[in-house]
């Protein structure tokens, strides 16, 4: 086995999944967020985790229980992968392969990767705006039917990134989601606005009323991975998203 | 990211350039505008401000259980040399900018041979 290979690990076998979000520390931890809320509030369960030889020895410890830092939930057809620490650069690539493999094998009808666009002005932003990068003219279309804007042109770097470019090679319908969000610190609002968007797309009604309520209390919270989250960022050169591409007209 | 004997968190901060101006961000949510005492000293900019309550980690670690944070505080080192006159402070949606001036080098002109 490849040290760098990154394999997920079902401890209750499942069979099939409609949609598989994924929400890694990212601009503002919008993704983590998101993804962590709606897992309280539709009480989705634990079912599995990523492993590989190559992440670091590190177990997180919630309520006197070890558990490895990436893990998957599911709740009837749906399914998060969430990770508590940044992933390592090096291993983005073989951590989106393994995610859209295994996606694949449970004929996932749609990825759709939480995360967030730094914007400057977030500040003036009472609402932060979400914008779509669907992999296909179909996923295109679905978010055209439910006024998600597409993002049109720029730079996208991270596990998203290397999600999406997996999920068109290999032909798996998917979607990044990105909400306007503060770079540097915990952005709760948009968090919110993702779970809005989500609404959306899988007509659910997630109440967003207690995250924003929490907003203060989850910024001090998430300090510190948000701290670790911009060295990784750094190191994946997340300051391209912020570049001007070269554009042909 | 915290200081137990202090009873302090140390808040994210950011600090960013222009050619004459070096801007401070600091995120300082659960705090009122009147809390925050920001003063310039010799090693930076000095952030201190009271939280509108005490945070607790109830769960977390062995010591810090039973600790409850009161403040945030911090000391942003400084990019460049600033000057105290004309100092603008706000404070916005959590975030406080702080936005000074750099202290301007005595021109001198080169000539060109």
């Amino acid at each position: 086995m490849d040290r760098m290979s990154v394999r997920v690990i079902e401890a209750t076998p499942i069979s099939r999944c409609k949609y598989c979000l994924i929400g890694v520390p990212d601009v503002g931890l919008v993704g983590s967020i998101a993804l962590s809320y709606l897992i309280h509030e539709q009480a989705l369960t634990e079912i599995g985790h990523l492993e590989s030889d190559a992440f670091q020895p590190i177990v997180v410890v919630h309520r006197g229980d070890p558990k490895p830092p990436c893990r998957l939930y599911r709740k009837d057809d749906l399914i998060a992968v969430v990770s508590e620490i940044p992933i390592d650069p090096s291993l983005i690539p073989s951590t989106a392969r393994a995610v859209v493999e295994w996606a694949r094998a449970k004929h996932t009808e749609l990825i759709i990767a939480f995360s967030g666009i730094a914007v400057p002005n977030r500040l003036e932003i009472e609402v932060p705006a979400v914008y779509g990068v669907g992999s296909s003219d179909a996923v295109k279309t679905l978010l055209k039917e439910v006024d998600i804007p597409l993002f049109e042109e720029g730079f996208l770097v991270g596990l998203h990134s290397a999600t999406m470019t997996e999920c068109v090679k290999t032909g798996v319908p998917s979607l990044i989601l990105l909400a306007q969000a503060h770079l540097r610190y915990p952005d709760p609002g948009a968090a919110a606005s993702l779970i809005t968007a989500f609404n959306k797309l899988a007509g659910l009604e997630v109440d967003i009323a207690k995250l924003l309520a929490q907003e203060d209390e989850i910024r001090v919270r998430m300090r510190e991975l948000m701290q670790r989250t911009q060295q990784q960022m750094q190191q994946t050169q997340k300051g391209r998203e912020q570049e001007i591409p070269p554009m042909f007209v | 990211m915290w200081d137990l004997g202090r009873g302090s968190l140390e808040p994210l901060a950011s600090v960013s350039e222009t050619e004459d101006r070096v801007i401070v961000e600091v995120d300082l949510p659960l705090v009122r505008k009147d809390d925050i005492r920001i003063r310039l000293i010799e090693g930076g900019l000095e952030v201190e401000a009271s939280l509108t309550r005490c945070v607790r980690f109830a769960r977390w670690g062995t010591v810090q259980r039973s600790c409850e944070f009161r403040s945030f505080y911090k000391l942003v080192p400084l990019p460049s040399p600033v000057v105290a006159d004309g100092v603008q402070a706000t404070f916005k949606r959590g975030i406080l900018r702080v936005v000074l001036r750099k202290r301007r080098a005595r021109e001198h002109r080169i000539p060109i041979e």
